[in-house]
């Protein structure tokens, strides 16, 4: 939310206008009359407030001129605004809060049309270009000599506010009213509200439809909004990989590619999505009480060249944030800024074809475009062939004032996964890093996402600045997996003599969602004027109809000797929140509020309370039962800003995350885990030049999981702690060259995990110990130069380099082990000419041999052999070095 | 330099702190095994002693629940997948090689005898080392009234269902905590034929060559076995 203001406008009259239509002449009349005699008008620039408020202020200041240029049929009459499309705030600087004021010096021809567009004075590549782009779309009713129109040259200050919205429509800026001339000097600074804070300005709420109904944004000093610039600045191989430009996040793709990523954040280790709340455009990704894992979250269906931008919160601080938003939580806005039509096709290593089709029709908002994308690779390594396609479409209707973006998706993705290998095969020989087991059993593991979404959004905004959205959505998502985690270690608990057939667990599961989110903020209330805020009210639905099983089967036919899981779930989540912002003063803001959820689960366990058969049936198997409770918490933010470049900030939330429900007991009254979070902090922009933050967190989570290896997900493992710090910089020292790096720190520790039992006698987790798998030290950069480097034949050809590099420090494993150290460097160049572009990505460019994920358990993948019933560690490779070739062209 | 020696001393200083304690750890025991010197018994007017006691061992787990069916004992806290072969009635320390363990207390074991049922084999089947394929080769005498017996055993102590251990739960307590301990294992072969039943014995010696194979099924064999059970398993000494 924010708000763009054209503080004040100046004109400086052409003549002869005769030569005004064409641009040759005009220059040529514009630059002889500079100091022409003649010109009486010219050497006068009329301030031009925006908004019939202004034309009021300015007709009363100002009576004389207007009474002058009705009076003279060779009067000057300056050009009015008939149309106005607002500029759009960049997105990469919303996290900073800038407010800043582009200047620009604007040619109005006699037709009303705009031209000659110069710069007079800059806020930096990104405001100016927003401003110039918004200004040349700009329609006048030119300046008049009398009744003869006349082409004219003025100043346009476009100010550019954080983070209130508009709160006047751009149609009422039409019919402005000449006041007095006022000549415009070369250099001489224009108005703006800054410098005449007396002087209305014009308040633009169509902004682009989308960032002006943003919500407050900069929760807290670890809320990162990724735009495309630094998104694109080291090659991705799929959208989920956009996340590892926010601090402290790690992303590894580690069972194939038709199952979502495995996400850490602030030292916590968040599995598919457990901990981390996913959304595009607003609606939930993850799923509740999946099968292979709480939360899960495959982001597999985005394509990532229609994401226009990335924002992550980094702790629970604020009320919109919902389920799964433990550590933090990160929202795709999907968008397509660069209009037209894009085909491109890739090709790369391990016979990886890539081809890309969008569509973004010209004049439409960067939310109207479809897109398909389709993949097919041979995978590095064995067992890693996969194919997949996305297609999204998606298009914006109606007036700036009520909108409606319809959404249509669809994904599917088949990939085979080599999945664990035993260190000391590895070791040993007997496999190499990037095999798979020359079993059965593990060549048949494999897996499959669908999923598909349909959905609508509308958004309102009054002229008051009240604004809010209702969206609704409707998702089906199908998952199957076969992985086998322990090789020969399972016996059927069906038919007991059945066992040693390998560990090949098959899980299933569907969810077919529908939810609703609404919010509603009102207009800026400004009590005193000293004090002003806006309240939102909030909420959020979801009905989730969930049907899951797991089960043992046998390689390669698949034949089921085993049955764990077999249930149907309906899950419930009502969320409500309140969401102050207020500012205090210049130099104090509060955000934040609170939010309760409604969680309700209905659970019909069919193999539940299991009767082994060598005891008496005396009932059926089954579990049925439900449970519900509210999870309730606030929220809260507080800003200081004791001089303008730096904002300290502190801030505290409360959040939650749904349960596993096959955990559940009958009406258990807190199914959710509490997690508690406060940061303090502080930012300082440099200019453009840097924008630089540190911070240090706290957060406690009421129960953490972890993956168990034999059941194929997670399982709890009692309270946790983390204490860190993050420190984020992102630089621009040149236009053309741009980067950001960000180091976090993180002691995880688990506080009191399970006792041990009589099923479990020798839980692997100790009281204080570090918390397994999470790397304490995450270091990221990205940076990315963009340039031109020749004319060819009257084109340009530019070229674009990038780079990311990332580092995880030696990940904690179980029983006193440690992973090494795994840094990553990812790097891209790339060549465009007219409407060609020529892409080479590089992943992984010095060959580093990792493991992106590493377990410990015991196992059995030889079974021929007495089995080792001691944990032992396991990895998952990451990917060797890959390079990417995409030829693509802008139609 | 000052603030660049500060920034150092701090990452070091995070590094450090990233480190630490992660839980159980992984060690190693040093395993060996001791018998027991031939002892002469009296029974049913006999006197019977042990010449020969050749025994397999393993592949054993130590673990942290009291009850060591191998479904709580998926995870252990000490292992030996090798099987090892006892020289029953030496006493002197017999080196073995390790037990590789994770910290953490014992409360019982689970073990075969040289023979195992693989939770992947349709069957049971005896390991190489086993000696002559059996789980323990006992030879001995009996002498009774001037009339000297030489007896054999090829003992064959399998486990009653696949993926389970010959021993199912034995009583052992230990807390493993750390690298530099040992386990040296026990045997007293002479006490598995402490009940040896005579007089069927030397019924057996039918051709008088003064040589009886104890055969599987007879009450001496099943004596044997229950002695290597139940009656006197192998010690642990930790």
């Amino acid at each position: 939310m924010f708000m763009v203001r054209l503080a004040a406008l100046s004109a400086a009259f052409i003549v002869p206008v005769a030569r005004a239509d064409s641009s040759a002449p005009f220059d040529a009349g514009l630059a002889s009359d500079a100091g022409s005699p003649a010109d009486a008008g010219l050497a006068s620039d009329a301030a031009l407030p925006a908004t019939s408020e202004a034309g009021r202020v300015a007709d009363a200041a100002l009576p004389a001129a207007s009474e002058a240029g009705l009076a003279s049929p060779d009067a000057l009459l300056p050009p009015r605004v008939l149309s106005s499309p607002p500029p759009v705030y960049p997105a990469a600087h919303l996290q900073h809060g800038e407010h800043p004021t582009v200047v620009l010096k604007v040619t109005v021809l006699a037709d009303g049309a705009v031209a000659d567009v110069s710069i007079e004075h800059t806020a930096g590549p990104d405001f100016d270009t927003a401003a110039i782009t918004a200004v040349r779309q700009w329609r006048f009713a030119p300046a008049q000599r009398g009744t003869q129109p006349i082409a004219s040259r003025i100043g346009i200050a476009v100010h550019f506010d954080l983070p209130e919205l508009a709160t006047i429509e751009v149609g009422s800026v039409a019919g402005m009213t000449p006041v007095v001339p006022h000549r415009h000097e070369e250099g001489e600074p224009h108005l703006s509200d800054d410098a005449h804070p007396e002087q209305p300005s014009a308040a633009f709420g169509a902004t682009a439809l989308v960032q002006a109904e943003r919500r407050a944004e900069q929760r807290g000093n670890n809320d990162y909004r990724l735009d495309r610039a630094l998104l694109e600045a080291a090659p991705h191989a799929d959208a989920a990989e956009l996340l590892k430009g926010a601090p402290g996040l790690v992303v590894a793709r580690i069972e194939g590619d038709a199952v979502g990523h495995r996400l850490m954040l602030r030292g916590f280790d968040a599995d598919h999505g457990q901990d981390i709340e996913l959304t595009v455009d607003g609606v939930p990704v993850n799923q509740p009480s999946h099968i292979h894992g709480q939360g899960y979250a495959d982001l597999g269906f985005v394509i990532p060249e229609t994401v226009r931008s990335l924002r992550v919160v980094e702790g629970v601080y604020d009320p919109g944030q919902g389920d799964f938003a433990v550590a933090g939580s990160a929202d795709f806005e999907l968008g397509v800024e660069r209009r037209g039509t894009l085909l491109a096709t890739s090709y790369g290593a391990f016979d990886t074809f890539r081809e890309l089709a969008l569509w973004a029709p010209e004049g439409q908002p960067d939310e109207t475009f479809a897109a398909v994308s389709l993949r097919k690779t041979r995978g590095f390594g064995q067992n890693r062939a996969a194919t997949s396609g996305a297609l999204v479409a998606q298009g914006a209707l109606g007036s700036r004032k009520l909108r409606l973006v319809l959404h249509g998706s669809a994904y599917a993705a088949r990939a085979r996964t080599a999945n664990v290998l035993r260190r000391d095969d590895i070791e040993s020989g007997r496999v190499d890093f990037y095999d798979v087991y020359p079993l059965p059993t593990a060549e048949a593991q494999h897996g499959t996402s669908l999923r598909a979404q349909l959905g609508a959004k509308l958004r309102y905004r009054s002229d008051d600045g009240a604004n809010g959205e209702l969206s609704l959505f409707v998702l089906f998502n199908d998952f199957r997996l076969l992985a086998n985690y322990t090789g020969f270690s399972e016996r059927s608990q069906i038919e007991p003599a059945w066992a040693g057939r390998g560990d090949l667990l098959e899980q299933l599961n569907t969810t077919r969602t529908l939810g609703l989110r609404a919010r509603h903020r009102t207009a800026r209330y400004a009590p005193t004027s000293w004090a002003h805020g806006t309240l939102e009210l909030g909420l959020s639905g979801r009905l989730d109809q969930i049907a899951q099983a797991q089960n043992l089967v046998q390689a390669p036919l698949n034949t089921t000797w085993d049955n764990r899981v077999s249930a149907d779930v309906t899950a419930a989540d009502l969320g409500l929140y309140l969401d102050l912002d207020l500012s205090l003063t210049r130099f104090v803001r509060l955000k934040g509020g609170v939010r309760a959820d409604l969680l309700a689960y209905r659970i019909d366990d069919a193999l539940q309370n299991f009767i082994p058969n060598y005891r008496t049936q005396t009932y059926l198997p089954g579990y049925r039962r439900s449970a519900s409770g509210i999870a309730a918490g606030p929220r809260v933010v507080l800003e200081v800003t004791p001089w303008a470049p730096l904002v300290l900030s502190a801030a505290y939330g409360e959040g939650y995350r749904s349960p596993q429900v096959l955990l559940l007991d009958e009406g258990e009254p807190a199914p959710f885990t509490k997690v508690r979070s406060a940061d303090v902090g502080a930012r300082y922009a440099v200019g453009e030049l840097a924008q630089l933050r540190a911070s240090a967190y706290y957060t406690h989570l009421g129960q953490d999981v972890v993956f168990e290896p034999s059941e194929g997900r997670v399982e709890p493992a009692g309270p946790s702690t983390r204490l860190g710090a993050v420190v984020y910089a992102e630089l621009r020292p040149l236009s053309w060259l741009r980067g950001a790096a960000s180091f976090t720190y993180v002691r995880a520790t688990l506080d009191d995990p399970p006792p041990r039992t009589a099923e479990d006698p020798s839980p692997p987790f100790e009281p204080g110990q570090r918390l397994a798998y999470v790397p304490p030290v995450v270091l990221r950069i990205d940076a990315s130069a963009e340039h031109a480097l020749t004319e060819l034949r009257g084109q340009t050809l530019s070229g674009r380099a990038g780079l990311g590099l990332t580092y995880w420090s030696p990940r904690p494993l179980p029983y006193s082990q440690q992973t090494a150290a795994v840094s990553l460097l990812d790097a891209t160049l790339a060549l465009s000419y007219r409407v060609f572009q020529l892409e080479a990505s590089v992943f992984n460019l010095v060959d580093a041999r990792y493991a992106a994920m590493e377990l410990s358990a015991a196992s059995n993948w030889d079974p021929e052999a007495t089995p080792s019933r001691l944990p032992a560690r396991h990895v998952m490779a990451g990917a060797p070095r890959t390079w990417l070739l995409t030829l693509g062209a802008r139609l | 330099v000052k603030i660049t020696r500060t920034i150092v001393t701090c990452l070091l200083l995070a590094l450090c702190l990233g480190c630490g304690e992660t839980g159980r750890e992984q060690v190693e025991l040093a395993l060996s095994a001791t018998g027991t010197p031939a002892r002469t018994l009296e029974r049913e007017g006999a006197r019977v002693t042990l010449t020969r006691a050749d025994i397999a061992f393993g592949p054993a787990y130590f673990c942290a629940s009291y009850s060591g069916t191998a479904e709580l004992c998926s995870v252990a806290i000490a292992e030996l997948r090798e099987v090892v072969l006892l020289r029953g009635l030496d006493p002197a320390a017999q080196p073995l090689g390790v037990l590789r363990a994770t910290t953490g207390t014992i409360h019982s074991a689970i073990y075969d005898y040289g023979i195992s049922w693989l939770l992947t084999q349709t069957a049971a089947r005896p390991s190489s080392v086993a000696p002559e394929g059996h789980s323990a080769i006992l030879e001995g005498t009996i002498e009774r009234a001037g009339r000297v017996l030489r007896f054999r055993a090829q003992v064959d102590v399998q486990p009653a269902k696949r993926g389970e251990l010959s021993v199912n739960t034995q009583r052992t307590e230990h807390e493993v905590v750390g690298d530099g301990e040992a386990l040296t294992l026990r045997v007293d072969p002479s006490a598995w034929v402490d009940r040896l039943e005579i007089e069927p014995l030397f019924a057996l010696d039918g051709d008088g060559d003064g040589l009886v194979q104890i055969e599987p099924g007879t009450t001496s064999y099943e004596s044997i076995l229950q002695g290597m059970l139940n009656r006197t398993p192998v010690g642990f000494g930790w």
